[in-house]
């Protein structure tokens, strides 16, 4: 499902270059549920954005269901993130000017569905995820973990292939993490999606198919 | 901490940038009108002390002057020595259209004692020429160097329509600075060859006088003749000066309100510098770092922007200043008086007053932005949404403190009498209104979020709630931007009603098809005349004088009309029945006055003015106040027939002449050219030529309006691109998160302009309202007490759509980089140094 050859990415910091990833290399199956785990600035998040288009690597190549992410210019990128990815972020990272309800909208809405078409299923969404009653509130007014909910439905409304997930539980408590990560479990396992998530937590990470550690911008099999 | 807040501002260097250019710009205007009004007071002042050098008195004499005689009888007969001749006039530069020059006759023998500037010609070897023939003349050497002439030269001047090739006879190089600057752009004659050249020949303007003590005063009195008058020379520079206030004053409201919108520019900036540091100053606190150091460390860094963007204010004004004092030279020329400006007093006042300004307000504006960082907890982060809840709660309290503000502000304007309280109550109005502007855009966005999903989908609701959710930063700017764009409209609706009514009274006034004129207001002579009204084609004729006449202690305008019965519907009555009024005109000792001579003097019809008079002083009745535009200083009219009955003065300065209808007017002022041009050279205007030449006067004096205007614009542009900017650039993490979901870059640019063309056009829709009851208290309060003229209002659609237009391009300008830069940058990019 992800093919990634020969990545090289590295940032400019003041005078200096540095180095992210280095001929990084990586298939992860279709369905497949993948851990990515490491120190601060390994190259996480560096990943995840590669795969969903979000950045471009310096060199090497991206292929996600058999379209080749990394020759795609910006506007198709977009367009393929749109259609294909869905993204859970720490931060959950919900539209505040917009209600609960026009968030999970949002992707459908991207995608050209529009009034019910949209509504509909994201009402039947956040029923899923527990928050039916909450589809007027804005994201200021829910808890953390409720926003988590609502950016977890938000990525999987369109039923995109690939869910990347950048520690979605790293910023809630153990209780409501678990809660969180079962839901996202459920939720993904009903469409067989791929998932790559960045964790730090070992428990999190034991409850994936695979574990993958990032050293010195490299994959190193757990 | 400070190094923290100093590293803060210069990895903003955009923010900063803008912050020190609103800053600058605001201090600019203050400082650049300031610099123009104190240097055209200062040019009048120096220019008074060198011409008015030692003299303690002055003689006036009626519209004709002082018969050169009695300055004779006086010296001769009564032993008077301490007594100077003169007689001004203007010059025109053929070589140099469109400059002019001062003629200054003088007695260079009587002079020594006068003036020191002119001490330099006495005991010169040219003195006799000077006086020994008329075609000399003495300049300033700085002049004469400007024009490329040394003494011996010639020079070729126009001199009440006739050119005479004149030769520089001396070079003037007074002792003190002062009186070199006083005397630029003057031409020194001998007093009996200006008198000729000028078509004077006989007469003087005024006779000047060193007078030592009360009885010297008492004996000149007695001998004045009964329309003279003797007036101290400070006493009457003072006057003059004072006709000037007005339009200064005006002047500097305008350059206050740029510094207003300034001082919301220093907020915006201040309030943004705090918001977007919260998280840090949260850091601080934890560490130990107190309240008050907070607090301190805000307005430390407001000092910093104050006193860089001052220091390059007034670097900036004083540029400005060099474009204003031409414009403000030229209004004074053109309205008041003839006034060189050539230099730019820097006055340390002025600089002194822009730097308080600057500092203050930058200091001013940071303090509730300070006390709100002081409110961060330590540790936490105060969330964005705390914050908004914070500005939310405040919004109407500050609405309802600017209605009442604005309240206030209106009874200041009405209820009391002069410039200042209307000036100051119009403050109040602007400022109130801007503190209304929050809460009004905050509804009018909750109610453009359904009609905009309707139309643009979930990015126009997202554009309207997001300008919302921005309120305590979008709030400014658009207070900002109403408040400029409001002087854009009150100003632009008060001139054009200005115009409109000019341009009315013009076309009302302007009746004779051809007039007739010696260049620089000299008189006719009866020969020309009796030609002009003899010529094929002339139907019918009227007749003006214009001079001066004294009343008391004041010297007013007057003019003399012969007017035909068909001129007499070219007067429009302010106050007065038409009928018995032009009866009264031609059989009665009466006086029509311009509406701004009756305000300024408080006179209205059936009340007496006392005129001077060759058979001593007589009393007038007004017998109507008449709508004029031509000065502001007023004018007295009266009849030639009354005229006549109490001056012995056949002079006529100009002809208005009235062909039946159908008649070729060119081929008129071709008839009129040939039956008088041999006679005396005289300048022809056709009806149409008279009006756009006055329309283009008025138009020039409004140039100042004009360019002070777009200065305020231009503040509040960069204030509105500041505002915008730091908001869009302080959403990148949310912009990011979009663009993660899927939204295009294109969708992205579109939500930033369109939330930027959201707060333009709220802020041009608010500045209407705030403009039209600006150019009403303006054209209806603040010009009837400068100038005592009745406008009438005209309210221009083109005025109003233009104003919102300009607003709406400001705002959407004001996004483009922001666009730009959030469309080129890579999503995972945003998000990560957001996270960084």
């Amino acid at each position: 499902m992800i093919r990634l050859r020969g990545l090289d990415k590295c940032y400019r910091e003041g005078d200096r270059d540095r180095v992210v990833l280095r001929d990084f290399s990586l298939d992860v199956a279709e369905g497949q549920r993948l851990a990515l785990v490491g120190r601060s600035g390994s190259g996480k998040s560096t990943l995840l954005n590669l795969i969903s288009g979000m950045d471009a690597p310096d060199a090497g190549g991206i292929s996600v269901g058999g379209i080749r992410v990394d020759q795609l210019g910006e506007r198709d990128r977009t367009l393929f993130r749109r259609r294909h990815i869905g993204f859970v972020f720490q931060f959950f990272n919900l539209i505040p000017t917009l209600t609960v309800r026009e968030n999970l909208m949002l992707p459908l809405q991207l995608l050209g569905r529009t009034g019910a078409l949209a509504g509909a299923p994201a009402m039947e969404l956040l029923a899923q995820v527990g928050l039916a009653d909450r589809g007027d509130s804005f994201p200021e007014q829910l808890s953390g973990g409720e926003q988590q909910r609502v950016a977890i439905a938000r990525a999987l409304i369109h039923r995109p292939r690939v869910l990347l997930a950048d520690e979605p539980t790293g910023t809630l408590d153990e209780e409501t993490g678990a809660l969180v990560l079962t839901l996202l479990d459920e939720l993904t396992a009903a469409h067989g999606m791929t998932v790559v998530m960045v964790t730090h937590s070992p428990e999190v990470a034991a409850r994936m198919d695979r574990v993958i550690r990032l050293v010195d911008g490299r994959p190193v099999e757990v | 901490m400070y190094r923290a807040g100093l590293r803060y501002l210069l990895r903003h260097p955009w923010q900063l940038a803008l912050s020190l250019v609103g800053v600058a710009l605001g201090v600019a205007v203050v400082v650049a009108v300031d610099l123009a009004n104190q240097s055209a007071g200062r040019a009048f002042e120096i220019s008074s002390q060198s011409l008015t050098g030692r003299t303690t008195h002055q003689v006036f004499g009626g519209p004709r002057g002082i018969p050169e005689a009695w300055y004779v009888a006086l010296r001769r007969e009564h032993g008077v020595r301490q007594a100077a001749p003169v007689i001004e006039g203007e010059a025109e530069l053929p070589d140099r259209p469109g400059r002019s020059l001062r003629v200054l006759g003088v007695d260079p023998l009587a002079e020594g004692a006068f003036r020191q500037g002119f001490g330099s010609l006495a005991g010169e070897q040219p003195l006799s020429r000077l006086m020994s023939r008329n075609d000399q003349l003495a300049m300033l050497d700085r002049d004469l160097r400007e024009l490329g002439l040394a003494p011996g030269d010639q020079l070729r001047l126009r001199l009440a329509g006739r050119e005479y090739p004149l030769t520089v006879a001396a070079a003037l190089r007074p002792v003190r600075e002062l009186d070199a600057r006083g005397l630029r752009d003057v031409v020194v004659m001998d007093v009996g060859a200006a008198q000729e050249l000028l078509g004077r020949s006989g007469w003087l303007d005024r006779v000047d006088l060193i007078l030592e003590d009360s009885a010297a005063v008492e004996r000149i009195r007695a001998l004045l003749p009964a329309d003279a008058q003797l007036l101290e020379a400070e006493a009457r520079n003072a006057a003059l000066q004072q006709m000037t206030e007005a339009f200064q004053l005006n002047l500097t409201a305008f350059s206050l309100l740029a510094l207003m919108v300034g001082a919301f520019l220093i907020f915006n900036t201040m309030t943004f510098s705090v918001v977007q540091r919260r998280q840090l100053l949260g850091l601080l606190r934890a560490v130990g770092v107190t309240r008050g150091q907070v607090f301190r460390l805000i307005l430390m860094e407001a000092l910093l922007i104050g006193a860089v963007g001052t220091l390059a204010g007034l670097g900036l004004g004083v540029a400005i200043a060099h474009v204003l004092l031409d414009l403000v030279g030229r209004t004074i020329n053109d309205l008041y008086f003839m006034l060189s400006i050539s230099e730019l007093s820097l006055s340390p006042w002025s600089l002194g007053k822009g730097l308080v300004l600057g500092l203050g307000m930058t200091v001013i504006a940071a303090l509730r932005p300070a006390a709100e960082a002081t409110a961060t907890p330590p540790r936490a982060a105060l969330s964005r949404a705390v914050l908004e809840q914070g500005v939310g709660r405040r919004v109407p309290v500050a609405a309802l403190a600017g209605i009442l503000m604005a309240c206030g502000g209106g009874l200041l304007v009405v209820v009391l009498d002069g410039l200042m309280p209307a000036f100051a109550g119009l403050f109040l109005v602007i400022l109130g209104w801007a503190l209304v502007v929050p809460l009004a855009m905050r509804w009018l966005l909750r109610g453009l979020v359904r009609p905009l999903g309707r139309l643009a989908g979930l990015s126009g609701r997202m554009a309207a709630r997001g300008v919302d959710a921005g309120l305590s930063r979008t709030g400014v700017a658009a207070a900002a931007l109403t408040v400029a764009v409001a002087a854009v409209v009150g100003v632009g609706t008060m001139v054009d009603s200005f115009r409109h009514t000019f341009a009315a009274w013009l076309d009302a006034t302007l009746r004779a098809d051809v007039y007739v004129s010696v260049p620089g207001n000299a008189p006719l002579r009866p020969e020309a005349v009796d030609a002009l009204i003899a010529t094929e084609g002339v139907a019918y004729w009227s007749s003006a004088r214009y001079g001066r006449v004294a009343s008391g202690e004041q010297r007013h305008r007057l003019r003399v009309f012969r007017l035909p019965p068909e001129a007499e519907t070219a007067f429009r009555f302010r106050a007065g029945v038409p009928g018995e009024a032009w009866n009264a005109f031609r059989e009665e000792e009466v006086v029509f006055l311009t509406e701004p001579f009756a305000y300024h003097q408080a006179l209205t019809v059936g009340d007496a003015l006392p005129l001077a008079t060759p058979r001593g002083e007589r009393t007038f009745r007004v017998a109507a106040v008449v709508y004029d535009y031509s000065t502001s200083e007023g004018a007295i009219m009266m009849s030639r027939e009354t005229y006549d009955r109490f001056w012995d003065d056949p002079v006529v300065n100009s002809l208005g002449l009235y062909a039946p209808p159908g008649t070729d007017g060119d081929a008129l002022i071709q008839r009129l050219r040939s039956n008088a041009g041999e006679l005396q050279p005289l300048r022809y205007r056709s009806n149409a030529e008279l009006r756009r030449l006055s329309l283009q006067v008025f138009d020039q004096t409004f140039t100042i309006t004009q360019v002070l205007r777009l200065l305020a614009m231009l503040v509040a542009v960069v204030g509105v691109l500041s505002a915008l900017m730091a908001l869009a650039l302080e959403r990148a993490r949310e912009y990011a998160m979009m663009r993660a979901t899927g939204f295009t870059p294109g969708q992205i640019q579109g939500l930033i302009l369109g939330q930027n063309a959201l707060v333009g056009g709220i802020a041009g829709l608010l500045a209407l309202p705030l403009g039209l009851v600006l150019s009403a208290a303006l054209i209806l309060v603040i010009n009837q007490r400068s100038f005592g003229w009745t406008m009438q209002v005209q309210v221009s659609g083109d005025v109003l759509v233009q104003a919102v237009a300009l607003s709406l391009m400001a705002a959407v300008v004001s996004g483009l980089y922001p666009a730009w830069r959030m469309g080129r940058t890579p999503p995972g990019l945003a998000l990560r140094e957001e996270s960084a």
